[in-house]
């Protein structure tokens, strides 16, 4: 090469275009939005996934609560009035499980006895019932679920 | 002059790799954990119902004093299929009942049993009556 020949710096390039930059910036906002909506996403879903597990755990709370009180003695039992007795005090169930779980919509109890010819038929009064069913209606945080379980005295 | 031609690069390098390995877990992951436990809260959430109402099937069965097998489909409060079928072992009944869902093994089993049965349980044949 001649000493008058002339040198091309141009391929050692510094720096970025403006086009380059709009480019990157784009690119990098992009990714910044899809991360954030996958961590927004992937929370909802958590808060779904516990929400779920926790509307699950407060029905057998109740379920079992339920039973709880059916192993008191029964003392009238009609539809959604329910009143039990523990030899000290009486009290109505329904009314005393709302105040416990207020996603308690509905709670109904049919309470059956059998007759002499071993049919299934409603109980009354007299000796206590020998199979109680409830169903209810049950609410937490927008889920909402029917039940239907029973308890065999 | 000698011309080096560097030959065409085929594959990715380790950088690709890694970010594509990064974008395909970060949606994975959260694709993967949200329909495991959905698939396990649904699941949860049917067998607790479904459960139940095995349970009282058999409890109605067992005060009838059932001796005939029991098919019976649900829809409300969850679809499933309750199957009870009964048992003699000696003098006692034994009613063995599961619950099916919509597809898949049975969600649950479970059995209760009892003694005295409605009907005689060597029936009257016609040797003893003429033996009488």
């Amino acid at each position: 090469m001649s000493s008058g020949a002339k040198i091309d710096y141009a391929d050692g390039q510094k720096g970025l275009t403006l086009l380059e930059l709009l480019a990157a910036l784009t690119i990098s906002s992009m990714a910044i939005l899809i991360g954030a909506q996958i961590f927004g996403w992937n929370q909802n879903q958590f808060y779904f996934r516990m929400r779920e597990s926790e509307f699950l755990q407060r029905q057998y709370l109740l379920q079992e609560t339920v039973r709880g009180q059916l192993k008191h003695e029964i003392v009238s039992c009609k539809s959604d009035h329910l009143v039990v007795w523990n030899k000290k005090e009486e009290w109505e169930v329904v009314t005393a499980l709302r105040k416990r779980f207020p996603g308690l919509e509905t709670l109904t109890f049919n309470c059956i006895e059998v007759d002499e010819h071993g049919a299934l038929i409603l109980w009354n009064s007299g000796i206590q019932p020998k199979l109680v069913e409830y169903e209810w209606i049950f609410t937490h945080k927008g889920l909402r679920q029917s039940h239907r379980g029973s308890w065999l005295l | 002059m000698e011309v080096k031609i560097r030959s065409e690069q085929i594959g990715f390098t380790l950088v690709e790799t890694l970010i594509a390995m990064v974008l395909a877990t970060a949606f994975l992951v959260p694709l993967s954990t949200w329909l495991y436990k959905n698939h396990v809260n649904q699941r949860a959430l049917n067998r607790f119902c479904a459960l139940s109402l095995l349970e009282t099937e058999l409890h109605r069965a067992f005060l009838q004093r059932e001796e005939k097998t029991i098919f019976k489909e649900y829809e409300v409060p969850c679809r499933c299929r309750v199957e009870i079928e009964p048992e003699l072992i000696g003098d006692e009944v034994k009613l063995s009942g599961k619950v099916l869902g919509l597809s898949g093994p049975p969600l649950g089993r479970m059995t209760i049993s009892y003694f005295g049965r409605k009907s005689p349980l060597v029936p009257k044949t016609s040797t003893w009556k003429s033996s009488l």
